[in-house]
């Protein structure tokens, strides 16, 4: 543990909502991509957190804490089949006439967004307290 | 630290040892919001010093040889425990957002009042030294 | 603040109620004797504050509120001795002056 372990835990969380928001993003804008590098339409992606904790115990490491904040796992692409949409026009569209759209709720994907932002305010919050105990425990002796 | 066996200094600095500690857990919590499965962990501190305190003032007589001996009350030392026991999401995560803000400014003000407490004590220490030139 | 009246009191200059070590080859009561274990405490307050300074520019340190009550401890130990040692200065130089 060190000084500014405070920081480097709400740190951690803010790095990784707004990968969480980055990727809600690119979902949003795939919504109606067909046609990928992969092949296919384009798949639904999702963010995995896991607890990040310490492994080795510092020299000054007087208590048993070893939280380190939060660590993306990995980003997982969505296996539920596309959304079929009968449009033979299409260039992308199969030989039975219908096309395969990414299977992406805007709903859910808004949702998420909205709590990923309710996080990230959340662990600013954390940031700015801690910053405001640094600055307090300077003024002893003074 | 031990100065002129200021043994109220001594637990003042354990005290921000235990609120500094408390802001890490509870940046630790709020981090892991979205992380399934995750406990949320809490300090204690203040309600061990209280319990000490009140131990401290039973003393237990040994009338027998053989009757045991009243164990010393514990030292006062931050601890942090982890909360197992609730449930709040479907996805097995126990943290509550609302709570820990509040706890967060709880703790920031409790923080604040111990810095306070050990300025003023060095104050008094300099008052005396000085011979009441500040 | 009863306790650093006592303090003065009883052992001028003794700024701990730890038992300290006793100087070697010194008594214990004397003057010098109490000096010397005053010094020696002032020296392990500043040698413990410049270990949390130390610790605090290479980011090994836990808490920042530690280190600057070692450096506040240091230093009126250290304040407090120069007291005690210019106030007996003073009682010394008066007596000497003391007509007889």
């Amino acid at each position: 543990m060190n000084l500014f372990t405070s920081f480097q835990i709400s740190g951690s969380a803010l790095t990784a909502e707004k990968l969480r928001l980055d990727v809600i993003a690119g979902n949003i804008a795939n919504m109606s991509t067909t046609r990928t590098a992969a092949g296919g339409p384009y798949r639904r992606r999702t963010v995995a957190f896991a607890e990040d904790l310490a492994a080795s115990r510092g020299r000054n490491d007087s208590v048993s804490f070893h939280g380190r904040g939060v660590r993306v796992d990995r980003i997982y692409a969505d296996h539920r089949p596309p959304q079929l949409v009968f449009d033979p026009d299409h260039p992308d569209a199969g030989e039975d006439g219908y096309v395969r759209y990414p299977n992406i709720e805007l709903a859910k994907e808004m949702t998420d967004m909205i709590t990923a932002l309710r996080s990230y305010e959340a662990n600013t919050t954390a940031v700015n307290t801690a910053k405001s105990l640094y600055l307090k425990a300077l003024e002893i002796g003074r | 630290m031990f100065l002129f066996g200021d043994s109220t200094l001594f637990r003042l600095g354990k005290g921000l040892d235990a609120a500094a500690l408390r802001q890490r857990v509870i940046a630790h919590n709020l981090a892991n919001l979205n992380t399934p499965g995750f406990k949320r962990s809490a300090v204690t501190f203040e309600e061990t010093l209280s319990r000490a305190k009140d131990a401290a003032g039973l003393p237990l007589a040994r009338t027998h040889e053989r009757h045991l001996r009243q164990t010393a009350a514990p030292a006062a030392e931050p601890r942090v425990t982890t909360e197992t026991d609730t449930y709040r999401r479907i996805d097995g995560n126990n943290v509550d957002i609302e709570q820990e803000m509040l706890e967060m400014v709880a703790n920031q003000l409790r923080y604040n009042s111990y810095v306070q407490q050990v300025n003023s004590r060095f104050n008094n220490w300099r008052y005396v030294i000085n011979e009441g030139r500040r | 603040m009863e306790a650093i009246t006592q303090t003065a009191l009883t052992a001028p200059g003794r700024l701990s109620i730890r038992p300290a070590a006793a100087a070697q080859g010194e008594d214990e009561s004397s003057f010098a004797g109490t000096l010397r274990e005053a010094l020696s405490e002032v020296n392990r307050l500043q040698r413990e504050a410049d270990q949390a300074t130390l610790d605090l520019m290479s980011g090994d340190l836990d808490n920042l509120h530690q280190v600057l009550i070692k450096t506040e401890e240091a230093q009126l130990a250290l304040q407090f001795t120069v007291q005690v040692v210019s106030k007996v200065l003073q009682a010394y130089q008066d007596i000497s002056r003391m007509q007889v």
